[in-house]
């Protein structure tokens, strides 16, 4: 049983966190002036505080120090105005755990509490010290577990890391992570997406540019490298980074030093490198689009973010947790879901991960609008099909699909079944020479195939799960 | 894709940012916000995927009042547009983990470029 502690003025309130405390099975003490809750804290153990922030004797925040330095250290939630940045920006960079606004509900202050318990409980004298404030990864997969374990490593160092992982993985969630529970949390994460900077500004947005360096430069600017000193700069996509600028970023890399564009002296820079890409950069390397030395640098260490289908254990858990996630931000009620939608949801591939699951989601629930369960039927179509697909047994390709070349039936189909199914195999057959030929690397495969992202991805589930000879 | 875009100041500035977007984005695919409170509830209604979120911050409380905003927009591409660029109201804009940053009195070519990038990218 956990203790808490209430720093409250208003009676009302100080009893409603009191109820979600006890229903959890905890213990709270309440008080409702600072010094009264200092008193306490220096007196007593507490896990948790709950500290509003407007008080008779002066302001929350300004004792959230004294209240951490007491020998329980207890992690401190701070309940705001309602819609106050500047309050929530001040009570997470002095140290609380989380914040809350006013009037929270029991799940608002439920989760954060939970977290923060689950967080104290791991960090007892004996347990590992692989622990992560998380931070929305969801799962205890064995796979997890060892990213977890991985993330926690990368985070007690100051080891470049290079994240990869197919596209919809999280990628940038586990560099997040690293940055969150490092020493340099508090301070910027900067990202770089390669994929959004074209070519002929990457290396002004990156080092920044002296005043007058080119057309359009009236004063000088700071660059990202310098904009994440004392901080993490996470480089997202870091396979489209020019070759030009990969042979600059090694030196900045290895002497966190650099020049800005048309800058005379070099300045200097204290980042933390964390690089994310869904491309085979050791493939990359050997056609020549890569540097090996600094792949070599990138790669300090190296986490791999698993794909959903092979953390099947942890789909539940994620669906749940977006499905409460969606509908908070809905402003729906929380719904349940029958059998059949779980055995859909826990059988299909998601091949574009937890991204596509998170959309998947977001149609079942308004699709369900105000129905309290989710059913099969609120689920995207093309899931749909693909359950009832699989539920059959494979049959050879072709097999009960109108002929295109075949003899001539007595009884021809209609114009438009042969035109459907030419359509069908021809964007098959593309899709599978396009894919072949990119090795797996869907953003050239838009880039070649003139297809949106969006359209790929719906093409690639169409047809991906029927052909046993896919290629991979 | 969609591009929501917030600016809620009607001079020079927020005009030539107007023009930027409007230069590389079809109108049809713009969804223009005055105030953050509507930009709020749009982010709380179905996004398509890939979509952009182009915020113009022309003050550091503005800037504030869009950290509130954080939890909503974790499946969009930011772009922030910042008043200054000053070392705190860096630190604040990368809060929001924008793609790019601009600031209020550039002339937002590059943003144009930027945003031209990311369009293709998903067309």
């Amino acid at each position: 049983m956990a203790a808490v502690l209430i720093i409250d003025d208003d009676k009302l309130i100080c009893e409603w966190i009191a109820n979600v405390v006890t229903r959890l099975g905890h213990h709270s003490v309440s008080t409702h002036l600072l010094r009264e809750g200092l008193k306490k804290v220096q007196s007593e153990p507490f896990d948790i505080v709950f500290l509003d922030v407007q008080m008779p004797d002066g302001s929350g925040l300004e004792i959230i120090p004294k209240l951490k330095a007491a020998r329980s250290s207890p992690e401190i939630i701070v309940i705001t105005g309602l819609g106050d940045p500047d309050e929530a920006e001040l009570a997470i960079k002095t140290g609380a755990w989380d914040y809350l606004e006013k009037p929270a509900s029991f799940e608002a202050i439920k989760l954060p509490m939970l977290r923060a318990l689950e967080y104290r409980a791991e960090r007892r004298p004996g347990k590992s010290s692989t622990v992560l404030k998380r931070n929305g990864i969801i799962g205890d997969s064995q796979k997890i577990t060892s990213c977890l374990e991985l993330l926690a490593q990368a985070a007690s160092s100051d080891a470049n890391v290079l994240i990869t992982g197919e596209t919809g993985t999280g990628k940038e969630l586990f560099a997040k992570v690293v940055h969150h529970n490092s020493s340099r949390a508090k301070r910027n994460f900067v990202v770089v997406d390669c994929t959004a900077l074209p070519e002929t500004l990457v290396e002004s947005v990156l080092f920044g540019h002296a005043r007058g360096a080119f057309t359009g430069a009236e004063t000088s600017e700071e660059g990202l490298i310098k904009q994440s000193d004392g901080g993490t700069l996470f480089l997202d996509e870091i396979g489209e980074l020019p070759l030009v600028i990969q042979k600059k970023f090694l030196r900045v890399i290895q002497e966190h030093r650099f020049r800005p564009v048309g800058g005379r002296r070099e300045i200097e820079s204290d980042f933390r490198l964390v690089a994310a890409t869904n491309r085979e950069l050791e493939s990359m390397v050997r056609q020549g689009r890569f540097r090996e030395d600094l792949l070599f640098r990138i790669r300090t260490l190296a986490i791999e973010s698993p794909p959903l289908r092979e953390i099947p254990e942890d789909i539940k858990k994620l669906t749940l947790f977006f499905m409460n996630d969606l509908c908070e931000r809905f402003g729906i009620v929380p719904k349940g879901a029958s059998p059949e939608f779980w055995e859909i949801v826990t059988k299909y591939p998601w091949p574009g991960n937890v991204r596509e699951l998170i959309q998947a989601l977001e149609k079942a629930l308004l699709s369900a609008k105000d129905e309290p369960m989710l059913f099969p039927k609120h689920l995207p179509t093309y899931i749909r099909i693909q359950a009832a697909r699989s539920s059959f047994p494979q049959k050879p390709a072709n097999q009960g699909k109108p002929a295109i070349r075949s003899s001539i039936p007595k009884v021809p189909p209609k114009l438009k079944e042969i035109r459907k199914a030419a359509v069908s195999e021809a964007e098959q057959q593309y899709l599978k020479d396009l894919i072949s030929f990119v090795g797996g690397d869907n953003n050239k495969a838009c880039r070649i195939s003139g297809l949106s992202r969006s359209r790929f991805y719906t093409l690639l589930k169409k047809y991906r799960p029927a052909d046993a000879r896919w290629p991979e | 894709m969609k591009l929501l875009f917030y600016s809620n100041g009607d001079d020079r500035n927020s005009t030539r940012l107007e023009a930027a977007v409007h230069k590389v984005i079809p109108e049809s695919r713009i969804e223009p916000f005055k105030s953050l409170a509507d930009f709020r509830e749009r982010l709380r209604l179905l996004i398509e995927p890939d979509s952009i979120a182009v915020l113009s911050a022309s003050n550091r409380e503005e800037l504030q009042k869009m950290q509130l905003l954080r939890g909503l927009l974790t499946e969009i591409f930011v772009v922030l547009v910042i008043p200054d660029r000053k070392k705190s109201t860096i630190g604040l804009a990368h809060l929001l983990l924008p793609r790019f940053l601009s600031q209020t009195k550039d002339d937002f070519v590059d943003l144009s470029k930027v945003l031209n990038k990311m369009y293709r990218t998903v067309h």
